[in-house]
């Protein structure tokens, strides 16, 4: 027992808990510097959760691929017909457009089960609530990654490349700093409001119709129907990371309405949370 | 070692659960009470614990004792800062180790020493914490080649024996355990108390719910006895045996509703 890590040490160090109904702030803040103090640990921990998700599958991961090119083949012959696109720069197009969407979907429905999936553990020892989410997120971006090789070939093939590419790495920052908060926020809601989980797939599957991903943006430019467009805070969200990879910047304007949608949510969502974690346990 | 001694005081906690949940849990009342049709009459709570209050001190091994839903899961979860107490103070000094769900963290289809990483992780601990911890579970639970196996295949008795050795893998120096070790057999009793000797120093707190007379005799020095969400009586271990079999003797009255 005497050969104790450095990470040993750290925890043990964490000693003393004092919990009396009036320090909801200072928990609530505690949550959140913990669940940053051990970013390592919930980086392996969501690496090791997609490994446990294909263990007993043959192909694994390959799934992921196989059902964006499946959704992209089926559908680029017919869409680039009938939107008279170029059909090489519409492949690029619905590829980037279809693995950035799943990701938003799978990511809003994974939020929703945050903390109802890890019931357990919640009710076992003291936890931190924004771990989770961030686990989840971590988790959901590496599982989107799976489709990076595809991206990057069909980027490669379609000539993209460019120095536009490398704004992929701020837009992947942006998503994450927006999708923190709006995961939390989904995730308590969720757990007192199990509706929830049905409305987020209603929501994403009538607003899947709604945003440009199989349709070309620049096709609505008159106003007042590009509002439909622009009024749709997934369209700046999908553009900051979409654009980079079909060699293009994105237009300030997404940044800005991304920065909008970061600052509304963390707000809203650490009201909710300074307010209501303690009783979050109740609800699951 | 810490140099503060370990301690848990409680003051004065009362901890209630909202009730009305599974009822109101839908979009159809929010909406309804929004728009101003329902009211907040609906909301039920049940004190789950009242007015408890008490000290443990280092070296201190305490029983809770009582009869089913009387609150000594609560209390322990309360302990572990699972819940938080709607009134009172509750401040622990020390690191823990709770064995609240002996599951918590576990996935049936890994081999049990892939779960020993798995729960690992859940208590905080990387891979190469707990590669130094791994050859003594191993032994602790005599699993032998078992250990290899998915845990979807394991006895509850196997999975008691994982568990127990996982969680005692490390030294705390306050344990924190529910009656699920009741799972495992006489022999696992003799060497999981030998576990518990070992890492036991003089600074730990041990606190032990359980309905087994003769496991709190062994273990523990003192009681704490819960009946319907409040202290009985906070004595030696014998006294408290005798006061919960004499509250189980007592005809049962059902909980008034709210």
């Amino acid at each position: 027992m005497e050969k104790r890590s450095k990470n040993f040490d750290r925890i043990a160090q964490k000693k003393v808990y004092f919990a009396k109904p009036s320090k909801d702030n200072m928990m609530a803040l505690l949550d959140v510097l913990n669940a940053l103090d051990n970013m390592k640990l919930y980086t392996r921990r969501a690496w090791n959760e997609i490994k446990l998700k294909y263990s007993r599958s043959v192909l694994g991961p390959l799934w992921e691929v196989a059902t964006t090119v499946a959704f992209v083949f089926g559908f680029a012959l017919l869409g680039s017909i009938i939107f008279n696109e170029n059909r090489t720069q519409y492949v690029a197009y619905l590829t980037a457009g279809i693995i950035y969407w799943q990701f938003f979907v799978v990511n809003l429905n994974e939020a929703s089960n945050a903390f109802i999936a890890n019931t357990s553990e919640i009710n076992t020892q003291s936890v931190s609530y924004f771990g989770i989410i961030v686990n989840i997120l971590l988790r959901n971006i590496m599982i989107m990654a799976h489709n990076l090789p595809l991206l990057i070939g069909v980027a490669y093939f379609t000539g993209n490349f460019g120095w536009n590419t490398l704004l992929f790495i701020p837009g992947m920052l942006t998503l994450v700093l927006v999708f923190l908060p709006i995961n939390l926020l989904v995730a308590m809601i969720t757990a007192r409001y199990r509706d929830t989980k049905y409305a987020i797939s209603m929501i994403m599957q009538f607003l899947f119709y709604f945003t440009p991903i199989f349709w070309p943006a620049d096709r609505i430019t008159t106003y007042p129907e590009r509002l439909l467009i622009e009024l749709n805070p997934f369209y700046h969200l999908l553009e900051v990371v979409r654009a980079p990879s079909l060699g293009k910047a994105p237009d300030l304007e997404n940044y800005l309405v991304s920065l909008g949608i970061f600052v509304t949510f963390t707000i809203l969502s650490s009201l909710a949370f300074v307010r209501f974690r303690k009783r979050l346990v109740y609800w699951l | 070692m810490s140099k503060k001694t370990p301690m848990i005081y409680v003051k004065n906690v009362h901890v209630s659960f909202p009730l009305h949940l599974d009822q109101t849990r839908s979009f159809r009342r929010a909406i309804a009470r929004v728009a101003g049709l329902g009211s907040k009459t609906g909301r039920q709570y049940k004190a789950a614990l009242s007015s408890i209050s008490f000290k443990a001190h280092k070296g201190e091994r305490i029983a809770l004792l009582g009869s089913n839903g009387s609150g000594k899961t609560t209390l322990l979860r309360t302990l572990s800062g699972v819940y938080q107490a709607s009134e009172g103070t509750v401040v622990r000094r020390g690191s823990v180790a709770t064995m609240i769900n002996n599951t918590m963290g576990m996935d049936f289809y890994s081999s049990g020493l892939e779960n020993i990483f798995l729960r690992g992780m859940r208590l905080g601990f990387t891979r190469s914490d707990m590669e130094k911890h791994v050859e003594d579970i191993v032994e602790f639970t005599e699993l032998g080649d078992d250990i290899f196996r998915p845990v979807r295949t394991y006895s509850s008795g196997m999975l008691a024996r994982l568990s127990f050795g996982i969680a005692t893998s490390f030294t705390a120096d306050i344990y924190l355990m529910d009656e699920w070790i009741g799972a495992g057999d006489s022999r696992f009793f003799t060497r999981a108390q030998e576990r518990i000797d070992r890492l036991f120093s003089e600074n730990s707190i041990l606190i032990l719910a359980s309905h087994s007379d003769a496991l709190l005799r062994n273990w523990c020095t003192k009681g704490i006895v819960l009946d319907g969400g409040s202290i009985s009586l906070i004595a030696d271990i014998e006294s408290c045996i005798a006061r919960k079999n004499e509250i189980m003797k007592a005809p049962r009255v059902k909980a008034q509703p709210g």
